[in-house]
């Protein structure tokens, strides 16, 4: 369905053609303004001489005597402040990727600053503390994708450092609910996506790396149990029906064939989840919901993240190579029969002559 | 240079001829672009527009595919006992049989027939391995995998499928790093300065190669952008870890010439600067130029950060230095990204990422 279909299907509000046609080029020209290499490219750049301007600041300071936790903060929330102000004056690329590496250095600062100032407590609390307090005030005040990106990913860091550093189940939870809930939220169409790519990007890589974090730890556990032992399997499940709901609110509607589809659908990402796959149960989620969407650079993850979740699974699998590959060799044949059945059926056949057609 | 850009009537009309995604349709409704009365009937229209089916073949076919092929590997590399060899050399035989002549039935240029050629392929490199296993040859590594490729190249050439050519140079590469890990190296006929210069030459050669044929007709099916990337990302690569090793002092013998670093320096300069040229005149492509741009980038960063940090790390004035050089690599790598992707605004690539 194009542009034009709506157009020549008359659903188009008849006054406000020209309107819609300009939203939708706008999207090509700021595409066109700043590509996402150059987006890349800054971002990437913002990590390189962020952690210069980090070591840089944090020596100095050591070297006067210590400004104490407060001070860090200061410096780092001034630092970010005028990173913003920059940012919002646009003016030239240098002036930007500047003021990304000075946003990224006051997130740096205001952080060693939180934990100084909470030391005693939990190690990277501090972190924590400050990104949560910041991230929703960086992405209102400032427009630009990097930071936005940066700001989300900045929390989940902070989180993830936490639970693993504590082996705090709680932190491990609240976060992947949290990110599951706010996952839900933009793809099922309820918020603006153009403004909250970023942070749904950031908070789904945060997703998979707390997976791949699980999925790691769990199999190889020969020096330490993990702190999530006893939740694994439910956290799995729960990760993988999470995000099957996204793709029953858009497929909603449809019909009781659908329904059923959608139900041996959440079976399996469930199943995979429980049985000590969530990072796989929760990239075929998402694979299915970017397809519902059409969304590419979600889909382009989603197959990323399924391939590496695979390999992690079956390499960190405790059973012999013999029974690797029974398993695999049977999966493989079901799902090849399974392919197989839909090139055959009449409705697979009906769709390809429509579509030539 | 100011961020900014035109707009040409071209793109804005190749805008509305593509498929709408579901954000899209969600900003029309919600900015109320869409009259209300026919919300509903878009959403069902753009529902109905979801190739399911397709998608699900795709998708089992694929993952089916891979688990199959992996498993019947698993298979062979748990050595197992218990299988005679006359049985071993069975399975795997029947199985190569089996997808070659499916192959043949198919047609080894429909998709079918090509994935079987790729099963047949990879049944070939499990038949050499068993072949050595029982048999003791004491063949080195890289003779197994020197002859899997050997055996391959017909269907290579005769199946001319993306992925099978991308799988055969994969083994070609596994074979050369062998040898040289096995024989070159030890044996102190080259240093891995030496290999890597080969491997990036070799690389960029299979580019060149690929550069030259996708246009023609007869090699259409070749025309996939991410070969392109993959080749270009696996050449700078090679190049750029002979300067990597340079700079940490990886691996490094006191006694072997200095001309193989300065020489892996050249190619690696010529392969940058040649790429960012070629990628912006000759056959523009954003992505490949970024490429090589980003490349240079993190090298001429982490160089300067070697040089800088070398003695003073723990002084803040190294590390001043360290972040605005870095501002000013990777600002003027944007810089020259932005410039150049003006210049090829409305190529294929410079789309919001979804064509790529």
């Amino acid at each position: 369905m194009t542009f034009r279909d709506l157009q020549k299907a008359g659903w188009l509000t008849v006054d406000r053609v020209d309107e819609a046609r300009e939203w939708l080029c706008q999207g090509r020209e700021e595409e066109n303004r700043l590509p996402w290499v150059a987006r890349f490219s800054m971002g990437l750049g913002a990590w390189f001489a962020g952690l210069f301007a980090i070591g840089f600041l944090a020596l100095l300071f050591s070297e006067f005597g210590s400004v104490g936790g407060v001070g860090f903060i200061v410096l780092g929330l001034t630092l970010l402040g005028s990173g913003i102000r920059m940012i919002r004056l646009k003016k030239h690329v240098f002036l930007d990727q500047f003021a990304l590496v000075l946003s990224f250095a006051g997130y740096g600062m205001a952080s060693i600053g939180a934990e100084q100032v909470w030391r005693g407590y939990e190690d990277f609390l501090g972190s924590l503390l400050v990104s949560l307090f910041l991230c929703p005030l960086v992405y209102g005040l400032a427009s630009h994708i990097v930071l936005r990106f940066m700001s989300v990913g900045w929390t989940w860091i902070a989180a993830l450092s936490l639970a693993s550093s504590e082996e705090s189940l709680s932190v491990l939870l609240i976060s992947l609910a949290l990110g599951l809930a706010f996952v839900f939220l933009i793809l099922s169409g309820r918020a603006q996506m153009r403004t909250w790519r970023p942070a749904l990007i950031a908070t789904l890589l945060g997703i998979f790396a707390a997976m791949w974090i699980m999925s790691g730890d769990f199999f190889e556990n020969s020096y330490r149990v993990p702190f999530y032992r006893e939740a694994y399997p439910v956290i799995g499940m729960v990760m993988g029906l999470g995000f099957v709901c996204p793709l029953w609110w858009l497929q909603r509607g449809q019909g009781l064939k659908s329904i059923l589809a959608l139900a041996v659908f959440a079976l399996v990402g469930g199943a995979i989840g429980y049985f000590g796959g969530p990072g796989v149960g929760v990239a075929l989620g998402l694979m299915a919901v970017a397809h519902a969407r059409r969304d590419y650079w979600l889909g382009s993850i989603a197959v990323f993240a399924l391939t590496g979740f695979m390999i992690l699974f079956y390499y960190h699998l405790g059973v012999s190579l013999m029974t690797k590959s029974l398993s695999l060799m049977g999966a493989g044949v079901a799902t090849l029969l399974l392919s197989f059945l839909i090139w055959r059926s009449d409705k697979y056949k009906d769709h390809k002559i429509n579509s030539a057609a | 240079m100011m961020i900014g850009s035109e707009r040409s009537g071209a793109q804005d009309s190749a805008e509305l001829d593509r498929p709408l995604n579901r954000a899209e349709l969600e900003h029309f409704c919600r900015s109320g672009l869409i009259r209300e009365a026919c919300r509903d009937k878009a959403f069902a229209s753009f529902r109905d527009s979801i190739d399911w089916l397709l998608w699900l073949r795709l998708w089992t076919g694929t993952i089916g595919a891979i688990f199959l092929l992996a498993g019947v590997m698993f298979f062979f590399a748990h050595n197992w006992k218990g299988l005679s060899p006359l049985t071993r050399f069975g399975v795997l035989e029947v199985g190569l049989v089996l997808t070659v002549i499916g192959a043949v039935c198919f047609n080894v240029r429909a998709t079918v027939g090509q994935w079987l050629l790729v099963a047949a392929s990879v049944l070939t490199g499990v038949l050499i391995a068993v072949y050595g296993q029982v048999y003791q040859t004491g063949a080195d590594a890289f003779e197994v995998f020197a002859l899997w490729s050997a055996l391959m190249l017909a269907w290579v050439v005769m199946a001319k499928f993306a992925p099978l050519w991308v799988f055969w140079l994969v083994i070609v590469e596994t074979a050369m790093m062998l040898f040289a890990g096995q024989v070159l190296v030890p044996d102190r006929i080259a240093d891995w300065s030496q290999v890597f210069i080969g491997m990036g030459l070799v690389t960029f050669g299979f580019l060149a190669l690929w550069e030259w044929l996708h246009p023609k007709e007869r090699f259409s099916t070749f025309r996939q952008n991410w070969i392109r990337f993959l080749l270009l990302a696996a050449g700078l690569f090679w190049l750029s870890a002979i300067l990597w090793r340079w700079m940490f002092d990886l691996g490094y013998q006191s006694d072997r010439p200095e001309w193989s670093r300065w020489a892996g320096l050249l190619f690696w300069l010529v392969a940058v600067i040649g790429g960012i040229c070629f990628f912006t005149r000759l056959r523009p492509s954003v992505l490949g130029m970024s490429l090589c741009v980003l490349d240079a980038a993190v090298i001429f960063s982490l160089m300067v950060a070697r040089v800088v940090l070398e003695d003073t790390w723990d002084e803040p004035g190294g590390w001043l230095i360290g972040a605005v050089f870095a501002i000013g690599i990777f600002g003027g790598a944007t810089l020259v990204i932005l410039r150049l992707a003006k210049g090829s605004a409305g190529d294929e690539e410079t789309g919001q990422g979804e064509e790529t």
